[in-house]
């Protein structure tokens, strides 16, 4: 009874208690990642987000052959300036005009009910020293910075000379220039729309 | 006395010890295990969303639009073969080299090249629905018409090809046994069928040449259809870890 037996079985008992207290440490850290937490569930979310998102632009993207889509059209009289949601419409920043286009249209129905947020922004093609580069982005419709957890869909749009019912660098405060006058290709713009919830 | 000695010097604690160490260290290796397949399956996810199914549609959608925009501009500047075939090429590489930068703004490398055989050979498309000689041979070209001109340059037959104009009640069969170019004018249309109506191409497979049918809907809406060629581009897209050519025959010029 007083021999090392005792010792022996306490730091046996110890080193149990240490090893259970391990296991229920993993198990916690484990469990942050199943289905059910916030970060998995997150991810859904950011999926509907972007499968919505797509669904807007493939609906506005879409067209007849000999036709523009609605999309473009929406580009192409796009007046360069920005504009913010103020409960009721999209005004422009430091203005008093509204935009009413089909992504405005759109975006009543199918985000404002929702509570999701969203901002639109272009990056086109631009000429610097007789090359072609892409520009920074442009906001069309903003709400303001995404949060950590936003999705971002994008459609490229490919803008040509016959697009236009005269000239597109003649449209009222076209930013977008013409990268290649020598063919009909007039320019390439990436149309980038960010979502997330409020 | 004896009893209680007994009691400690038996095995059966640490054996109930043992016993919980492996268990203990099951669970531990189970936990890791679990960890990793859910971070597994999470990278799974993220990854299937880094190149979606609508960015693919979306480019090969902009690549048959910029192939029939520059074929229709071509075309219309005039001028030989041979000076329509470069036009065409100095517009598609330039929209290659641009679409690159675009692209690159999604981390994604994009190469598009262009098949221009079957124009330069002259091989005109079959009348099936996607152009080739083993498309849909019987298809609806064009429905909800009120008016039209249908025109058509048949170059090569090898079984009767037919057009059905079908309305609501009744059907007007043009049958064609022979090349040479033929012309179906509205009116020839409107004394044999009411509009709506609707144009099929059937039998299409043994018939190739080219065709268009320009005219507008019930909902007054002007369109057109035509068809001359087959180009096939080929898009090249290289992503991490990934290398996917995608070949997308376009008809042209719509």
């Amino acid at each position: 009874m007083f021999d090392e037996k005792a010792q022996l079985h306490t730091l046996e008992g110890v080193a149990a208690a240490t090893l259970l207290l391990t296991v229920i440490i993993y198990a916690i850290d484990a469990t942050s990642m199943t289905p059910l937490t916030s970060s998995t569930a997150n991810a859904h979310i950011e999926t509907e987000l972007a499968v919505l998102g797509q669904d807007i632009l493939n609906t506005l993207d879409y067209s007849e052959p000999g036709y523009s889509s609605n999309l473009k059209n929406d580009i192409i009289t796009w007046d360069g300036k920005q504009y913010l949601w103020d409960g009721n419409e999209y005004i422009k920043n430091g203005g008093t005009e509204f935009l009413n286009n089909n992504l405005t249209a759109i975006f009543k129905k199918a985000l404002i009910g929702q509570g999701i947020a969203h901002r639109v922004e272009l990056r086109y093609l631009v000429n610097i020293s007789n090359t072609t580069e892409p520009s920074a982005p442009h906001g069309m419709i903003d709400a303001g910075v995404p949060s950590d957890n936003a999705v971002v869909v994008s459609r490229v749009i490919v803008l040509q000379n016959t697009d236009c019912p005269d000239d597109c660098e003649e449209e009222e405060g076209m930013l977008i220039e013409d990268i290649n006058p020598q063919t009909n290709l007039y320019n390439i713009v990436d149309v980038r729309l960010i979502l997330w919830r409020t | 006395m004896e009893d209680v000695m007994g009691i400690f010097e038996n095995r059966d604690a640490q054996f109930m010890l043992l016993a919980g160490f492996i268990i203990a260290i099951g669970l531990v290796i189970t936990t890791v295990m679990l960890n990793s397949v859910i971070f597994e399956i999470n990278m799974a996810t993220e990854a299937s969303n880094e190149f979606s199914k609508s960015e693919i549609t979306n480019l090969i959608f902009v690549v048959k639009d910029e192939t029939r925009s520059a074929y229709s501009i071509a075309n219309a500047s005039g001028g030989s073969k041979t000076q329509k075939m470069s036009n065409f090429s100095d517009q598609t590489q330039n929209f290659s080299a641009n679409m690159q930068k675009i692209y690159a703004l999604h981390g994604v490398g994009v190469n598009i090249s262009l098949d221009l055989s079957n124009w330069n050979a002259e091989r005109y498309a079959s009348f099936t629905e996607n152009g080739s000689a083993n498309g849909v041979s019987n298809w609806i070209v064009m429905e909800g018409v009120k008016n039209s001109t249908i025109k058509l340059n048949i170059i090569e037959i090898t079984s009767p090809f037919n057009i059905n104009i079908t309305n609501a009640t009744k059907t007007w069969q043009i049958n064609f046994t022979s090349q040479g170019n033929y012309t179906i004018n509205n009116t020839q249309i409107k004394q044999n069928i009411t509009s709506a109506y609707a144009i099929s191409f059937m039998n299409g497979s043994g018939t190739a040449g080219n065709y268009s049918i320009i005219g507008n809907t019930t909902y007054d809406r002007d369109f057109i259809r035509a068809r001359e060629y087959i180009l096939n581009a080929t898009i090249t897209l290289s992503s991490t870890g990934m290398n996917t050519d995608i070949t997308v025959p376009i008809p042209v010029p719509w």
